[in-house]
């Protein structure tokens, strides 16, 4: 469960900034015969993989649409980032590293429906695109829709293991869906890789406390406390662990952290709609959305489009002064 | 006070139940009785395109048989035209009487509650211990009570009765005996501080929406104590209610930590829930975090919505479900003793395709009579979808398996997932008198839904109808349990439960293949117990303090009040 608005242990942040561990996953099909694909491309262009498509895929790709009027015009860095996807859809509409592109910087700027058609499309050209499969697994998580997650972070995993988040993510779709026993191996193998990472300890800890194993709990909570000093809810585990141990005392301590800290989160009223980001976090979602696409571009030898997408990753939001307005309320139900 | 009991066998052989056919699991089926029920009830928000916090949880609805003929009936409340609407002649709350055969007439004027208040939440309670069930709303404004004269007709009793209360943002309501002394009181819920001259908007996508509900200020709640005069009291200074606020939704009345008197659960929109304990002296704790209900398992408050109070694992202790906001899963406080509850909502299996929907009404009642109680959650949005999004949503149903978890069946289950409405309240209770408890679902700023329970009837059944003397005239509060074979159940009678809403005045007890009850034990409010021996099936069996059975009708004759 996505504890929004309390402080969860810190996830790791999905797949970290894209281009250089995640674009050469992502491509891995791509990169592995980039030039025979480019060369397919170039030659045959789409039409090579709308021959090989099946009808679905020829439905997926269909639905996807350009974005650009979608975004209200005082949302500056909305709108540039749609303007970035919808190129990519423009010159790359069938390759999957750019469907993939796509859909995550439709994703990160708030465009969920229309990122998951992208990232399915580029599915639907390679299975087991495991960056594709994590991504729209987050997705899946974020939303509540647990079997999707798992199915989606299960078959990441299954391409790649290293993939950044899918462990952890996975972890908490399992044990959101009453599969504990299953999450626990899942999660300490991401710990085994990942030891600082707090929400993968608390989501341990939970499972942990379902399967009623205090003990575990109690010191899987604890190590996520240790990560992330500021997690209340990972005080909350403590506590609970330690009332089903007897430890009144301890469980009497961390249950008043918990309510301090909760207290003191000032994320609780913004569960239900993301408030607005800062200028900085503005410019660095567009500057990874401008590098990701450089290296599209890049890898399709198109180096003067890259250069120039390379150039407004470095400068993103010109002469913006003021955090831009709060994206929409994507996903406010 | 001394206990009594009150052992009697039902002696008549022709009250024995039919010859029991063998167990079998089959489905849970609804079918959609909306179109020929007669019911022309539209909800309206009232709203006027300014974005009103009200818009946002109305409303809940009653069942219950006000004219007693046996059959029950339903009073669905709805919102006005707010300020800046146009007038609506036809809005306002509707009372269907219940004429047979799915069969409702809209009585509402011919009884006297055609009332235009902005109606949030409803409980219904026989507060003057006449026999005859009063109803509370909840509004938005002056609340309102009007008495049952027992012909079909009510007069509204507010102002006598000094439960107006002014003009909060209103949420649920319940009727409760908290000393036992057999006069109901009332415990009625707040939201927050909306009015007019407070009104905010969020802006969304570029346009406005409703605020988040942190915008405001939370109101605290009232108590008010009943004086068997007809005149309540506010207590809720006294009481210690009044010093705890949150934003509250529904509510449920129910003995916490079976120490015989009732406590008060909370749910609060993205604050802890609150639990006040009764503390026996007219006074109540708030001990949520204490008792592991103020949360989920995880430690975050909830966006807590609705809630129902039952024992769904036949351990003998009341559990709690909460329906909370999209992306929360349900919340599921498993009863441990000792007042104490650990949220097993993940383990229970409730994480299974209920997570993305925002959740409202709930009810925890056995659908399919094998004995153990299911889970039914009402979905709907809050906020105007965005593009590709939707407002409406089907509800969700969970199987009990009887092992502690239960199975999403939602697709399984006729007509239900095809009933989509941006959803609040639910009511969940056997219309038809055939054994099988019946939905009725409030759509916000739409028609209302019926849903008939079709489930192949293979399975035996007991209701139970309560008559107090010295506790509540209708049981208000009491604790029932039934012993079939190996199957103990246990249910309390609650007034005012799930979204904002009331229904299951007359606790359903589903017994599978047992075709015999060895006995019905009764622990009143007041703390009395009855005990009624070996009692037939598939029937609606009536007993009265102190004196036992008095009516086992069947299932298609109901007896009168």
């Amino acid at each position: 469960m996505t504890a929004r608005g309390t402080r969860t242990p810190r996830r790791p942040t999905p797949p970290p900034p894209p281009p250089a561990r995640a674009a050469a996953r992502v491509s891995r099909w791509v990169v592995s015969g980039l030039v025979v694909g480019t060369v397919l491309l170039a030659g045959l262009g789409g039409g090579f993989v709308w021959w090989r498509s099946d009808r679905e895929v020829a439905r997926v790709l269909a639905a996807l649409r350009p974005l650009a009027a979608e975004v209200p015009a005082d949302q500056v860095e909305r709108r540039a980032a749609i303007e970035v996807a919808d190129r990519l859809l423009r010159d790359f509409p069938t390759a999957p590293e750019a469907l993939y592109a796509r859909g995550r910087i439709l994703l990160r700027h708030g465009f969920q429906a229309e990122a998951v058609k992208s990232l399915e499309a580029a599915i639907a050209l390679v299975p087991d695109l495991a960056a594709a499969h994590e991504l729209l697994g987050l997705d899946a998580l974020q939303r509540g829709h647990y079997e999707a997650a798992a199915g989606h972070l299960q078959r990441g995993l299954a391409s790649d293991p290293t993939l950044p988040a899918a462990g952890v993510a996975l972890g908490e779709a399992l044990n959101n869906l009453g599969r504990m026993r299953e999450a626990v191996p899942v999660l300490e193998r991401f710990i085994a890789v990942n030891p600082a990472v707090a929400a993968a300890h608390f989501q341990l800890g939970q499972a942990w406390s379902y399967l009623h194993e205090y003990g575990r709990a109690k010191a899987s909570h604890l190590e996520a406390l240790r990560h992330d000093p500021t997690s209340g809810l990972a005080c909350y585990g403590v506590a609970l662990a330690c009332d089903r141990l007897g430890e009144k005392e301890m469980a009497g301590e961390y249950r008043r952290r918990h309510v301090e800290l909760v207290a003191a989160d000032r994320r609780i009223g913004q569960r239900r709609v993301r408030e607005g980001q800062s200028a900085d976090e503005a410019r660095g979602a567009l500057a990874a959305a401008y590098d990701l696409a450089a290296r599209i571009y890049a890898a399709n030898d198109r180096p003067a489009e890259a250069a120039a997408l390379r150039a407004s990753a470095a400068d993103p939001l010109p002469g913006a002064t003021a955090p831009p307005s709060p994206p929409a309320g994507a996903g406010r139900p | 006070m001394p206990s009594r009991a009150f052992v009697s066998g039902v002696a008549a052989v022709a009250l024995m139940a039919l010859p029991c056919p063998v167990f079998a699991a089959g489905p849970i089926v609804f079918r959609d009785k909306t179109a020929a029920t007669g019911i022309d009830f539209r909800h309206t928000t009232g709203g006027s395109g300014r974005k009103y916090m009200a818009e946002t949880v109305a409303s809940g609805l009653a069942t219950f048989d006000y004219d007693g003929d046996g059959r029950l009936d339903l009073y669905l409340l709805s919102g006005v035209p707010l300020e800046g609407a146009p007038s609506d002649p036809r809005a306002g709350s509707r009372l269907y009487r219940n004429v047979g055969d799915w069969q409702f007439a809209d009585t509402t004027v011919a009884a006297g509650l055609d009332q235009r208040g902005y109606a949030l939440g409803v409980a219904v309670g026989d507060y003057d211990a006449d026999g005859w069930p009063d109803v509370y709303t909840n509004d938005f404004g002056p609340n309102t009570l009007h008495r049952n004269n027992g012909d079909g007709t009510f007069t509204d009793v507010t102002a006598a009765a000094g439960v107006a209360r002014g003009e909060a943002l209103g949420a649920g309501a319940n009727f409760l005996d908290i000393d036992g002394d057999g006069v109901l009181d009332l415990f009625v819920a707040n939201y927050v501080d909306f009015r007019y001259d407070t009104h905010r908007t969020s802006l969304v996508a570029g346009r406005p929406d409703y605020a988040r509900p942190r915008e405001f200020a939370p109101r605290a709640n009232r108590l008010f104590r009943g004086t068997g005069q007809g005149r309540f009291d506010d207590v809720s200074a006294a009481a210690g209610i009044a010093a705890h606020a949150g934003a509250g939704m529904g509510s449920v009345c129910f003995d916490a930590d079976g120490d015989g008197r009732t406590d008060i659960f909370l749910c609060n929109d993205q604050r802890f829930d609150f639990l006040f304990h009764n503390e026996g002296d007219g006074s109540f704790r708030e001990s949520a975090l204490a008792a592991g209900v103020a949360c989920n398992v995880l430690g975050a408050p909830t966006a807590s919505m609705g809630v129902d109070a039952g024992d769904y694992d036949n351990d003998g202790r009341i559990d709690l479900v909460v329906t909370p906001y999209f992306n929360e899963l349900p919340v599921l406080h498993h009863a441990l003793g000792g007042g104490q509850f650990e949220d097993v909502a993940a383990r229970a299996g409730l994480g299974v395709r209920a997570v993305a929907a925002v959740k409202w009404g709930v009810a925890l009642v056995d659908l399919d009579n094998d004995g153990h109680r299911d889970i039914v959650i009402t979905c709907g949005r809050i906020y105007e979808p965005a593009a590709g999004e939707r407002s409406a949503w089907p509800p969700v149903l969970f199987r009990n398996l009887g092992n502690g978890r239960f199975a999403n069946v939602s697709d399984q289950a006729g007509d239900l997932s095809a009933c989509s409405g941006v959803a609040r309240g639910l009511a969940c209770d056997d219309l038809d008198g055939d054994g099988r408890v019946d939905l009725v679902i409030l759509n916000r700023d739409g028609p209302a839904t019926v849903l008939r329970n079709e489930s192949p009837a293979a399975n035996h059944w007991v209701g139970v109808r309560l008559r107090g003397k010295r506790a509540a005239a209708d049981g208000t509060g009491a604790r029932i349990t039934v012993v079939a074979g190996d199957l103990v159940q246990v249910a309390e009678v609650h007034s005012g439960r799930g979204y904002q809403s009331h229904f299951g005045a007359w606790p359903h007890f589903g017994l599978g293949t047992h075709d015999r009850i060895d006995r019905i034990e009764v622990r009143w409010a007041g703390g009395t117990t009855d005990v009624v021996g070996d009692v037939p099936v598939d029937r609606l069996v009536t007993i009265v303090e102190g004196t036992g059975p008095t009516d086992t009708a069947g299932s298609t004759e109901r007896g009168q009040p």
